[in-house]
Order: structure tokens, then sequence, then C-alpha cells
């Protein structure tokens, strides 16, 4: 059993779909934000399995001239983005319920009858 | 990717999909809150197993922060556009986005190379945030707070309202 990373992408595929899928599927727009955290998810999944599996994937395609160094992996930039897409997916549903509880005060009940 | 690896990818990997859909179907808040959770322990599950056990760390714990947040009582509905043709619609789109991917990753054509960077990358991911991508990091940090001061103020303001 093992593991590529057309599996991976599949996975992180499936991730951005499923988070798409909620946001649109849900009334209650605070029901909604919980598709960003798992778009986002899928993202950084995408992104670490690529840091994972093909990083230096440029290497393996330059000339035969140059000699290539296989079985060295670069830095993990998809880990980094995966970090970073995990705190703006953070971020992003911080805003959002800001927002939602911004327009639960501007149409409250009660508000429409102090007015 | 050895077998041990490759199973927790696997079992991870059905976690994470099927607490997304169950975040879509779930009818109460502390419900979906909690798949949401579920969602989370998949996504950390898969990234640990491709060797970014830092980035499981922190995916979790914004994953729970997310379900923490999305989980509170006393947040109230906000209905937006809801014609039941645009949500089919919507649905619709994302069964063709995943099939769109899913075709891009099948097709694609990717060069493998063997991993040596470690089980969890901490060093090599945090000489990256904080000496090569310092900027990047920095405004991830400043939106983090911006949008946390944000929810604060209105949750205040809201508080005030209600007294």
């Amino acid at each position: 059993m093992t593991v590529g990373l057309v599996a991976v992408l599949f996975v992180a595929a499936a991730l951005v779909a499923a988070g798409a899928f909620a946001m649109v599927w849900r009334r209650d727009a605070v029901a909604a934000l919980a598709g960003i955290p798992l778009m986002f998810g899928g993202a950084g999944v995408a992104f670490a399995g690529v840091a994972r599996f093909s990083a230096r994937a440029a290497a393996a395609g330059a000339p035969p001239t140059t000699r290539i160094v296989i079985g060295v992996s670069g830095p993990p930039l998809g880990q980094e983005a995966a970090v970073l897409f995990a705190v703006v997916a953070l971020a992003a549903v911080a805003f959002g319920i800001a927002l939602s509880v911004r327009a639960a005060i501007t149409s409250s009940p009660d508000r429409e009858t102090r007015r | 990717m050895d077998s041990p690896h490759a199973i927790g990818f696997y079992v991870s990997s059905a976690l994470s999909v099927g607490g997304g859909i169950a975040v879509a179907f779930l009818g109460t808040r502390t419900r979906r809150a909690l798949a949401l959770l579920v969602a989370g322990v998949g996504v950390a599950g898969v990234d640990a197993s491709l060797s970014a056990g830092f980035a499981a760390a922190v995916v979790l714990v914004s994953f729970a922060a997310c379900a923490a947040l999305l989980a509170r009582p006393d947040l109230r509905a906000v209905e937006w556009a809801t014609a039941s043709g645009w949500r089919q619609a919507g649905s619709l789109s994302a069964a063709l986005l995943f099939i769109a991917l899913a075709y891009a990753a099948y097709r694609g054509a990717f060069a493998h190379v063997t991993f040596n960077g470690g089980e969890l990358g901490t060093a090599a991911v945090g000489r990256l945030l904080f000496a090569h991508d310092t900027l990047a990091t920095e405004a991830v940090g400043a939106l983090v707070l911006v949008c946390l001061v944000t929810v604060t103020i209105a949750w205040r303001m809201r508080e005030r309202g209600q007294r």
C-alpha cells in the first residue's frame, strides 16, 4: 500500500469541493462560514503534498548537461503555505463572524422598534 | 511512504472528507462544530502523514478555534440569498469543481523525488517563516490580529445593544 501525489491531490480536491458545497448549501451565513477552513485546509493539503512528493520537480526536468542531485528535497515551501493557509482560514472565519454579528445587530427587531 | 503512513493517510482522508460533508448536512450548530473538529483532525492527520508535523499542529489548532467560534450558542442566524435554484446550481458547481481538480490531478505529469526533510520539519519551516518570508508571516499575523479585534468589537457592540 502506497500513497502518491495524485492521491493527495484527490483528497485536496475533495476537501475544497466539500468546503464549497458547505458554503453554498447552508442558508445560514454563520453555518456557511464552516466551509472556509475546509477549503483552506484542502489547499494546504495540496501544498504539503507537493512539498512531500514533488520537491525539486523542476530539477528533474533540467537539461541533461547539468548535474541533477536526486533525493534531495528543497525547502518545504508547501508546508509553509499550509501553515499560512490555516492561520488565514481562522482569520477569515473570525472576520465572517464579526460581519454576521454586525448584520444581526442592524437587523435586530429591538433596534427597529427603538428607531 | 511505508504502509503505516499510508494507512494513516487513508484513514485521515476519510475522516477529513466525511467530516467536511457532515459540516454541510448536520442540523445543529454544535454538531456542525463537532464535524468541523473531526475534519480538522483528519486534515491534521493527512498533513502529519505527509511529514508536515508542524503544519498539522497549526491546522489542528486553527480548526479547533474555528469550531469553537462557530459553536457559540449566542450567534444569531443570518439568512442570505437562498433561492433554491441558486443553491442547487452552487452544489452542482462544487461537484464540477471536484471533477475538474481531480481530472487535473490525474492527468498531471509530476516528477517524484525522495523526501528527506524529516517528520516534523519544524526547523526548516521556521527558517522559512521567520527568515526567508518574514514579510508574509508579519502580514498574516497582522491580518489575524485585525480580524480578532474586529470580532471582539462586534461582540462588544452587540452586548452593549442588549443591555
